[in-house]
């Protein structure tokens, strides 16, 4: 993921989506979360976006609940692990 | 409840450490310090609640499973840098909060595991300073509230 992903998705974190488009909202910031550990210490990844991140989430008047559970992506995780 | 996050800060809490006063938002947020409300019945107090404003629904459950994490790999040395803004609004900024959320969390993981009050490996050093502390401001505050 290139350097200004991070800034763009706190961006993004900050327009009041609804529906579907926060549903694809919520699958991006997983992602995001699911490699956060290996950003950690990489030149281009700055502590800043994740402070920008959460601020955006709060100033958009969304739950910031639904940004802390493994929701649908996780979900799907184990459907498809029961399945296969 | 999700331990989500908590995994993913845990990783990286070395980092947010380090540059609190990078992520000031982080600190209000996650590791705030949280508002207690009593209920009462007449003049005795029948319950505790503990809210925390940033994020509805949230409990001390949610709130120490949270801090814990931070606490079990935090270097020593980073707890020097408690004078920073961030970090001394937060729990982490006092030994009563950091006690409270211990006991919190070791009741809670037992009550997670099923072992129950008399797990046999008994309490640590650790929980006996923490519940040490806690009782003594207890009895304090008792003594203030009530001389």
């Amino acid at each position: 993921m290139p350097s200004w992903a991070p800034k763009y998705l706190s961006y993004a974190l900050e327009v009041d989506f609804k529906g579907r488009d926060l549903e694809a909202l919520l699958e991006i910031w997983e992602i995001f979360l699911e490699h956060l550990p290996g950003y950690s210490g990489k030149a281009w990844f700055d502590v800043d976006d994740m402070n920008s991140c959460v601020k955006s989430i709060l100033s958009s008047g969304k739950s910031l609940n639904d940004f802390l559970s493994p929701s649908h992506r996780t979900a799907k995780g184990i459907a498809l692990y029961l399945v296969m | 409840m999700s331990f989500y996050i908590p995994i993913y800060l845990g990783h990286h809490n070395f980092n947010l450490l380090r540059y609190a006063d990078r992520v000031p938002v982080i600190f209000t947020t996650f590791f705030a310090v949280p508002t207690i409300k009593f209920h009462r019945v007449g003049k005795a107090i029948s319950g505790v609640e503990f809210t925390y404003p940033p994020i509805s629904g949230w409990n001390l459950s949610h709130a120490s499973s949270y801090s814990c994490p931070f606490l079990l790999s935090a270097d020593r040395c980073i707890w020097d840098r408690c004078s920073i803004p961030p970090l001394e609004q937060s729990v982490f900024g006092d030994d009563k909060w950091i006690a409270l959320y211990r006991i919190a969390d070791y009741a809670l993981s037992n009550y997670r595991h099923g072992r129950g009050l008399s797990h046999k490996d008994g309490l640590t050093e650790f929980n006996r300073v923490d519940l040490l502390l806690l009782a003594r401001m207890s009895v304090q505050l008792l003594q203030k509230n009530d001389p």
